[in-house]
């Protein structure tokens, strides 16, 4: 388990099977991706540490060396550090049946109060895609900038976020 | 073609055509570790994320197996 600390600018791999979990009552999504579980998929993210505020909130850049379901929230979760914001795999201040029954609205000011103010949805953004195109073989890459709610969330918890 | 998890933003893309989607398809979903010499290959795909945690919790990395209590229920039922 990676779970001791990383100094800024380090790299992990966290190399964990995932396998889908029993199906739950009163909670949507109805199944939990879970790590090392018999019979999982093989599993391989990269994490580099691009910053860490002073009360331990990290930014990372992550990798997927493979593309499971959930495969980042659930690497991360195992590795003691659930996304900001996560009602599946992070800190809830409530049920989990309870927080699947409210209205939109009523989740995201949840979340934001479970987050100290930070954000109001999962603080995960799918940042670059590269690929060869499958015609020209020229190389394509598609970057979409962090959102305005995930900048203000890194300004709040006291992170930087990393240029293009 | 690539999916997004509920809640989460970034880079989506979609194909017009069926073909389209086929090809890329199977290109996106192809990881460089699952092929062995990916830098030889025409075809390729690499996708970054960024995610701000939580503070670093080495002891209470939260368990879903006893964290949800209508889990822990089905598994005495079941047992």
């Amino acid at each position: 388990m990676i779970n001791k600390t990383v100094a800024i600018g380090d790299e992990f791999v966290i190399n964990k099977c995932l396998a889908i979990g029993p199906k739950r009552i009163n909670a949507a999504p109805r199944t939990l991706i879970m790590p090392e579980f018999d019979g999982g998929k093989k599993s391989l993210t990269t994490f580099h540490l691009k910053d860490r505020s002073s009360e331990g909130h990290e930014l990372l850049l992550c990798t997927l060396e493979t593309g499971r379901s959930h495969q980042i929230r659930v690497h991360l979760q195992s590795s003691g550090r659930s996304i900001l914001g996560d009602p599946m795999y992070g800190t809830l201040l409530t049920s989990e049946s309870e927080f699947y029954n409210i209205n939109e609205m009523k989740k995201t000011e949840l979340l934001f109060k479970c987050t100290n103010g930070a954000i109001g949805r999962t603080a995960l953004h799918s940042w670059k895609l590269r690929f060869a195109h499958p015609r020209t073989f020229h190389e394509i890459e598609i970057i979409a900038p962090p959102p305005l709610d995930f900048q203000n969330a890194c300004d709040v918890v006291g992170v930087s976020l990393p240029t293009c | 073609m690539t999916r997004l998890d509920r809640d989460t933003s970034g880079v989506c893309v979609f194909a017009k055509t069926k073909a389209a989607a086929s090809v890329m398809g199977q290109l996106l979903s192809t990881q460089k570790k699952e092929q062995e010499e990916y830098k030889n290959m025409p075809s390729y795909s690499f996708k970054e994320y960024l995610a701000l945690t939580e503070p670093l919790r080495p002891s209470v990395a939260r368990d879903p197996m006893v964290n949800d209590g209508t889990f822990v229920l089905q598994m005495i039922v079941l047992h």
